[in-house]
């Protein structure tokens, strides 16, 4: 062989393996799209955000710190001995919506828009309810400024911003709320003015919790009650921001089905005594609804009633009033993975009730044709109604028991506010914060004797936000679960 | 006039470098070893791999199951990446082969984790040749990105090894036995107070057992009015061990060769059938492999290499989270096992389970109903034509194929705590790698005080996987695993697929002097498709000097063989995984009929350069008395850096990862090597030692971040940490607030109840990497039996054992005995429901009493509460010393005498071996944990989590060779 053949070996090599031009399209990914279409986006964030609203509300921490559920074994929730919770899901959410409203802006779709701000402004007030100040106006700027340490927002910032932005979407939809796909909608199927209540409705919640501390909160309350063209809110049942579950798969069935639920914790989340003697004491045609009876009332030591709650935070628990057997647990309807009358809610109509009401009884709004009385006898009918029980109610002339009868305190109206939120978001929770009503007392095991305020910041933080996070330490108070936030102060 | 005197073997041993580069000792200036045929086939086990543990400086070996289908991990010279599997690159007979490390996949059920092994255990050591471990970033710089963490070479037999018509049969039979277990108490019984009497509770802080008691338990027999009659109240202390079987692997392995003139040939054929302790486990394994050599002409050869395999098994043993061991040790010692063995309640088999405890799948259910199966089959080979252009001059070219395809399927059956109505996967995994190069080699005529050797070459490689994966997690009828049955609806699917293709240009060049003077040069220039058009190539050089001090300085020294000197500077550049420059928007499953998008949180930047490692390496060997007695010394520093890692960022930014390059991460250690031959004649003593010590650090990570969370686990309470200034496998978590200042400093500060509080700073709790590993192999040979012992030691270290603390958290263990009640030691006091008990227990500490001022504590809890206190929250208490020694491999063989053959028609070599491996191992921490295998794999990035897995076993058995 001669040289020259060397040659041409040489540059056939060079030219085979320097050659670059396949490269682009071999590291391009097609196993999923680049961009996507709003809807798909859409469907996301809402059965996502419903669906950890509900979990959160039904068996964490919200349960438990809202007195609804009393845990016989891993029961540190209610013994308090916790501090940090990962916010990962809600930020994750927020994204999702931040990204849907990109890609609707490029398909011209701003429908999308006003109901992505609502759904951004639901899912960062219940962030901002569990921590306090935390990372919004700089937040979710990773891929637009690059921004990957957001500072914290004070609450009270947060509170006035996210009120504005459903003032305004409320307003956009009104213009405009044609186009919203029925099929991706799962909540209102496609329905603006549905979506319009639901900001309005989420409005008059955030303006009554910050109530102490922002002044001029009744009086856009008042603004809302007044324009009901402008600002409709929720008038019925059929009104609620609720999605139905599935029931096929692990990830659309109802929380406490056996899908999700494996039966030791089940049987494990007792019924509260909180809870249970409330409504016995008012012979409450709910109790039958939601609890279960015990098995046997024969052993029972303490309690011996044919439905029987768990003190909470005891040294063990699981021993009360004789044992598991003599301790009731939620009824069959919290098992199935799906039922018309379970669904993951966001917010509904019984709320909107006492959230009037209780404006009216401290005389800071007025009602036209309604009193503090009426509008919480329309609470309770309406929590009664949405269990199926509206006529017994009545027939067992519930509101006329001496402990239901209207005596114009707010703590009868909270207790039947919390009654009526069993499992909904952390109402429970953060009306007891707000007004230390139902009266919870911790119990002996508790690890300190006064509840929680508040989640602490996740431990994360420090390493991925430190400066972010120091300053926020200055400026809102220690990391702990008894920090006051702005409207708790 | 000056002798050359003889050159011992040792030097002139031909040593397989990159590129399948036939090299002898003394020319290396790297550090490299060699494992012969014999060290892996001596005492064979089912993953090759194993056979390094203990043999090789600077390797660090971990199996990481006690299962032969387990995968095993190998680091070498530390881990450098931040991000990879820091794995090592597998070449098989000069073709690069698939990722040998796979990550345990999380089985249907969202909890147990299934390990599948890894392609490279599909090897059958009968058929090495010998496995070449070339360490640093020097010896694999001819390798390129995938030989950042060094290469182990493994050539396999050929028929070129003896002349003429060979035929050798191998034949191992092996039983594996657990023995290494926790040490479980065996003196109460289930309950959660020594008075209570739930009989069918999840801990064991009852009554006591054995005390001629009887309670009413889980499985007492019902009376003529259906009121359950009490038992006996006894325990059985053999209830673990009773769960696990005597395992078996049985290897044959029969091989034919033939070499002449023209050519050679060798086909081999192995299988291996094992069972495994855990009932309903064991692999199945077939390898048929072709080697052959045909001279067309004298200056025109071809070889080809081809390997099948087919490795399956119809269920491998889960680990991790409500696996087998889980359910098995956290049996309280009340329970018979063998009452649990009927796993179906009669006249409901297939629909439900039978267990005494509800919130737990019975064992037996889980080991006989609730698999998880696989099938691989493997085609692996090449083909090369070696031309010699000119009489110097030879041109290789060749192209090498790996391909795979696994079929996964895992099934549960209806009434599966996690899956109450079953659930069933099947997924398809496909790999193929294709690499094409050719090499042209100009070697100067031989003879001449100055020879040298001039190659360039050339290498693409294709690489494309692909995966399907269908899964339901609700079957409409039971035990029916087929995907039609899946619920209406409930059907998830996942695709992926993946091409990545790297061309490479390199040239490589030995210049020697009086060949006593060796300096090796190389470049490699890397072309890669997962980096951005504008950085997509890197280039690396090497440079080694190997100087054989004692021919050059013309030491004559009768008693020293050689004195070798050598040192090498090298880089080795690297890429990354396809698809890492731009995200992509994924589907979720779909919501009912309605499709839904999601985001990827983790995003990636096309803007990526290429990462560089740098290594300096030099070191010395020298050899006495004819090789009798040697020692070779390696110091190395090697720095990884522009590493592409996944920086966490705050969630609150919209992403909780981002890609970035950054990061300057440094191992540097000593290897050092001790052979001798103490005795040689008609008794022949070798001894080998090797010791191993590699210091990590973390140089620097990037502007405006100086701590990187790796990981974390136990609920985030564990923290995988990675600072500037520190190591690598650092792991944090919070302690137990203490008193900072006045007579009772660094006391435990309890709270009012005389419990543990916990502090908001994480502080250092261990480090998963030892201190140092020696290896000790000592060969004994009379006559003809020859005795080979093979210890590993491994110091330093520690993990942190999440089984350790769920056992004492529920009173299982020895631990949780002292202060059960007043014959241990408990106190008698009254507890908040006002019983009168004598288990009470004061942890040591100090209260506040409000005034500034401390008092010891006096506040009596249960013992139940004071080993809850002690171990739950305060992972200090929970991690424990890695060191361990083991007695690795041993064997005993006797080789039958030519006389004793000549008997014999046909057969030209006999030899009968008993044989052990992991036989004992003694740990500093005594808990009853293998350290080795105890630690989960976590992403392949890290490990020091003691969690659920086999317990240790022991292997031992016979082997038979022959050879016609």
């Amino acid at each position: 062989m001669k040289a020259n053949s060397i040659l041409y070996l040489a540059l056939a090599a060079t030219v085979f393996t320097s050659c670059t031009k396949d490269f682009q399209k071999i590291n391009t990914n097609n196993n999923s799209p680049s961009t996507t279409r709003p809807e798909y986006h859409f469907t996301e964030a809402i059965t996502q955000t419903a669906y950890a609203y509900q979990e959160n509300a039904f068996d964490r921490r919200p349960a438990a710190l809202g007195r609804y559920i009393t845990l016989v074994r891993n029961n540190d929730c209610e013994t308090f001995r916790w501090t940090s919770v990962d916010w990962n899901d809600i930020y994750q959410r927020a994204m999702i919506i931040k990204t849907m409203q990109q890609e609707a802006v490029t398909t011209a779709q701003p429908v999308y828009t006003a109901t992505g701000n609502i759904l951004l402004a639901f899912n960062i007030a219940y962030l901002t309810d569990l921590y306090g100040d935390v990372p919004y106006s700089q937040a979710l700027q990773s891929v637009t400024t690059g921004n990957i340490k957001p500072a914290y927002d004070k609450q009270q910032d947060i509170y006035m911003g996210l009120l504005q932005l459903l003032k305004d979407a409320n307003e956009q939809l009104k213009i405009s709320g044609t186009g919203i796909e029925a099929n991706a909608d799962a909540l209102y199927a496609g329905k603006a003015l549905q979506w319009r209540k639901l900001a309005n409705s989420l409005r008059l919640r955030m303006l009554l919790r910050c109530s102490k501390a922002y002044a001029k909160a009744f009086t856009e309350m008042q603004e809302i009650i007044d324009n009901s063209d402008l600002y409709p809110i929720f008038t019925a049942n059929t009104d609620n921001a609720e999605v139905i579950y599935q029931g096929v798969k692990k990830d659309d069935s109802w929380p406490g089905g056996a899908k999700n639920m494996i039966d030791a914790d089940f049987t494990k989340t007792k019924a509260s005594k909180e809870l249970v003697d409330a409504l016995i004491a008012r012979n409450d045609p709910r109790l039958a609804v939601w609890i279960a009876p015990v098995a046997t009332t024969v052993g029972s030591t303490v309690d011996h009633n044919q439905y029987v709650g768990v003190p909470p935070a005891l040294a063990s628990p699981a021993d009360y009033n004789g044992g598991e057997t003599h301790q009731s647990v939620f009824s069959s309807f919290f098992r199935q993975d799906k039922a018309s009358g379970l669904k993951a809610s966001l917010m509904i109509y019984p709320e909107v009730c006492f959230i009037l009401a209780e404006a009216v009884q401290a005389g800071k709004v007025t009602v036209p044709s309604k009193t503090a009385a009426s509008l919480y006898h329309d609470g309770i009918e309406a929590s009664m109604d949405y269990y199926g029980v509206k006529a017994q109610a009545v027939s067992q002339a519930y509101y006329d028991l001496p402990l239901v009868k209207y005596d114009g305190t707010q703590k009868q109206l909270i207790v039947q506010k919390w009654l009526a939120m069993l499992f909904r978001g952390s109402e429970g929770w953060f009306d007891f914060r707000r007004t230390g009503y139902p009266e919870f007392v911790a119990g002996p095991a508790s690890f300190q004797k006064i509840f929680p305020v508040r989640y602490g910041w996740p431990t994360s933080e420090p390493n991925v936000n430190n400066d972010s996070y120091r300053a926020a330490i200055a400026v809102f108070g220690p990391d702990d679960i008894n920090t006051k936030m702005w409207y708790l102060k | 006039m000056v002798t050359l005197k003889a050159q011992p073997n040792s030097l002139n041993e031909v040593v397989v470098t990159a590129l399948g580069i036939k090299k002898r000792e003394k020319s290396l200036g790297y550090a490299s070893a060699q494992l012969k045929a014999s060290d892996v086939s001596n005492v064979p086990q089912p993953n090759v791999l194993n056979a390094l543990s203990g043999r090789i400086a600077g390797v660090n070996v971990r199996a990481t199951g006690s299962d032969p289908g387990s995968s095993v991990m190998v680091t070498i010279r530390g881990q450098s990446s931040l991000t990879k599997d820091n794995q090592p690159l597998y070449v098989i007979d000069g073709v690069p082969v698939a990722p040998a490390l796979q990550n345990p996949t999380a089985g249907i059920d969202g909890k147990q984790t299934i390990d599948y092994g890894s392609p490279i255990g599909d090897l059958s050591a009968d058929d090495i040749a010998s496995i070449t471990v070339l360490k640093g970033a020097s010896a694999a710089a001819l390798y390129g990105s995938r030989a950042g963490s060094g290469v182990i070479l493994i050539s396999t037999k050929s028929g070129a090894e003896k002349k003429g018509l060979g035929i050798s049969f191998n034949s191992t039979l092996i039983f594996d036995k657990a023995y290494l277990l926790p040490h479980f108490q065996n003196e109460y019984g289930s309950g959660d107070s020594p008075a209570s009497d739930n009989t069918i509770s999840t801990s064991a802080w009852g009554q006591r057992l054995n005390a001629g008691t009887k309670l009413v338990q889980w499985n007492s027999p019902v009376d003529a009015s259906g009121n359950a009659i009490a038992t006996d109240w006894v325990s059985y202390p053999n209830r673990v061990k009773e769960f696990f079987k005597t395992g078996h692997t049985f290897t044959n392995n029969i091989a034919v060769s033939k070499s002449g003139q023209a050519g050679d040939f060798r086909i081999s054929y192995a299988n291996m059938q094992n069972k495994g302790i855990v009932p309903n486990t064991g692999i199945k394994r077939n390898n048929l492999n072709f080697a052959g050599n045909y001279n067309i002409t004298k200056s025109i050869r071809l070889s080809a290499n081809l390997a099948y395999t087919n490795n399956q098994s119809h269920n491998r043993p889960s680990a991790y989270s409500e696996s087998v061991t889980s359910q098995v040790y956290k049996l309280t010692p009340n329970i018979n096992i063998n009452d649990l063995r009927n796993y179906w309640v009669p006249g409901k088999e297939g629909i439900k389970q039978y267990n005494p405890l509800s919130s737990d799948d019975n064992p037996f259910l889980i080991a006989y109903e609730e698999t998880n199966g696989f099938n691989r089959n493997r085609l692996t080979g090449h083909v090369q034509l070696a031309i010699d252009l000119m009489q110097n001059l030879t041109l290789t070219a060749r192209t090498g194929l790996d391909y795979y395809s696994t079929d996964l399927n895992e099934k549960r059956p209806f009434s599966a705590k996690r899956n109450p109505t079953g659930a069933y996967l099947t997924e398809n995994d496909y790999f193929k790698e294709q690499n094409s190069d050719f090499l042209l080699t100009y070697k100067s005529k031989t003879g001449s005080q100055w020879t040298y050797s001039v190659s360039a070459g050339g290498n693409q490689m294709d690489q494309k996987m692909r995966s399907v994966r269908n899964y339901t997690g609700t079957l409409t009828l039971p035990g029916i695993y087929n995907l039609s049955n899946a619920a209406a609806g409930s059907m998830i699917y996942a695709e992926g697929y993946s091409h990545k293709r790297i061309n490479s240009l390199y040239g490589l060049g030995e210049i020697s002097y009086k060949q006593s003077v060796f300096l090796n040069l190389t470049a490699r220039n890397d072309w890669s498709s997962t980096l951005p058009p504008e950085n997509n190539s890197y280039f690396y050089p090497s440079a080694s000097l190997s100087i054989i001090a004692s021919d050059l300085l013309g030491i004559k020294w009768d008693e020293l063989s050689y004195l070798k000197l050598r040192g090498n500077i090298s880089q080795v550049g690297s890429d990354t995984d396809p698809y890492q420059l731009y995200n992509v928007i994924p589907f979720d499953t779909d919501w009912g009929s309605v499709k839904r998008a999601s985001l990827s949180f983790d995003q990636k930047n096309s803007k990526l350069k290429p990462e560089i490692a740098t290594s300096y390496e030099t070191g010395a060997e020298v050899s006495f008395f004819q090789d009798r007695l040697g020692a070779s010394f390696t110091w190395y520093k090697t720095n990884n850096k522009n590493q592409i890692i996944q920086v966490p960022t705050t969630i609150a930014s919209g992403a909780s990862t981002k890609l970035i390059n950054a990061g300057n991460i440094q191992n540097s250690g000593i290897e050092l090597s001790l052979n001798a031959v103490p005795f040689k004649g008609k008794f022949t003593w070798k001894t080998d030692l090797n010791f191993t010590r590699n210091r990590n650090k973390v140089i620097s990570l990037t502007p405006g971040i100086t701590n990187y969370l790796l990981g974390s686990t136990d609920g985030s309470n564990v923290q995988y940490l990675i600072r500037e200034g520190t190591q690598m496998g650092d792991f944090y978590a919070r302690s137990w607030q203490k008193v900072a200042s006045g007579p009772y400093t660094g006391q435990a500060l309890l709270n009012s109840s005389g419990l543990l509080q916990q502090s908001t700073d994480f502080e250092k709790t261990g480090n998963y990497n030892p201190d140092f590993i020696l290896g000790m192999n000592n060969s004994f040979s009379y006559g003809p039996v020859t005795l080979n012992i093979l210890v590993d030691w491994r110091k330093g270290g520690q993990y942190y054992s999440y089984v350790v603390k769920s056992l004492i958290d529920d009173g299982f263990l020895e631990t949780t005995i002292p202060g059960r009640d007043a014959a241990h030691g408990g106190l008698s006091w009254t507890d908040g429901d006002g019983v009168k008990r004598n288990d009470g227990m004061i942890l040591p500490g100090v209260i506040a009493t409000g005034d500034g001022t401390y008092k010891p504590n006096n506040v009596i809890i249960s013992a139940a509460d004071y080993y809850d206190s002690k171990y739950w929250k305060y992972y200090q208490n929970d991690t424990f010393s890695a060191t361990y020694v083991k007695l690795k491999e041993v064997s005993l063989t006797y080789t039958l005498s030519k006389n004793q053959l000549r008997r014999i028609p046909f057969i030209s070599n006999l030899s009968f071996s008993l044989i052990g491996y992991n036989l004992y191992t003694w740990t500093a921490a005594n808990m009853g944990f293998d350290p080795e295998t105890t630690m989960s794999l976590s992403g392949l990035r890290y490990q020091g989590v003691g969690h659920w897995t086999l317990p240790g076993t022991r292997s031992y058995g016979f082997k038979l060779s022959c050879n016609f």
